[in-house]
């Protein structure tokens, strides 16, 4: 089902209030350990998991960034599509993100426009707009 | 100002796929990305795209679906071999 206005602003909300706990929680659902922590520009498998548990630790402000980011772009896909197809489009060659990866974008983002440019890419994608 | 170029008669179909609301249909200015081959680089007018092939029209799609594989070195080289 091709994504439409209203669902990218439900999903932007969402991933602004949901708890990191549960951001945390469905990346790792739907991309697994590794990957999810990839995005988040960890290195260590295991934290994600840990910010998943209620009473785990918080993450940095950059890292809580990639993952609500990762949230809203990887749903945009999952939903419209699947996650096996959100999982390949991150590691895809993107003609939108000049060629690099959205994962790798994503895992080194710092400035808001690196944010802006990947969910700008997977809305049109999600979209079906060459 | 004529569509027709001189090497695509103006009979041969054409090819392209949007979204099912509207795929002959601009897309949208707030989706468009600027930054492929024919768009305007002072973002007033906005390009459609079509092949001459259903294939291509498709490849076009998924194109962003290609793995790219400097960025799978790269996570493999974070998580090893068995992370692929």
């Amino acid at each position: 089902m091709p994504l439409i206005a209203d669902d990218v602003e439900q999903l932007e909300r969402q991933a602004a209030v949901l708890p990191v706990a549960d951001v945390a929680g469905y990346l790792q659902d739907a991309l697994g350990q590794r990957m999810s922590a990839y995005l988040a520009g960890l290195n260590d498998t295991r934290q994600v998991g840990r910010y998943r548990r209620p009473d785990g630790p918080a993450p940095t402000p950059q890292v809580e960034r990639r993952l609500r980011e990762g949230y809203k772009v990887v749903h945009m896909i999952a939903d419209c599509y699947d996650e096996a197809t959100a999982r390949n489009w991150l590691f895809g060659t993107n003609t939108r993100l000049d060629d690099q990866a959205p994962i790798g974008v994503l895992r080194g983002a710092k400035d808001p426009e690196d944010f802006v440019i990947v969910a700008r890419a997977a809305r049109q994608f999600a979209s079906a707009d060459a | 100002m004529s569509a027709q170029t001189a090497s695509s008669p103006p009979d041969q179909a054409r090819w392209r796929v949007g979204h099912i609301s509207d795929p002959l249909g601009f897309v949208p200015h707030d989706r468009c990305a600027w930054n492929h081959r024919f768009d305007d680089p002072g973002r007033r007018f906005r390009t459609l795209y079509w092949a001459l092939r259903a294939e291509t029209a498709l490849r076009e799609v998924l194109a962003d679906l290609r793995p790219n594989t400097a960025q799978l070195a790269d996570y493999a080289a974070v998580f090893g071999n068995d992370a692929l």
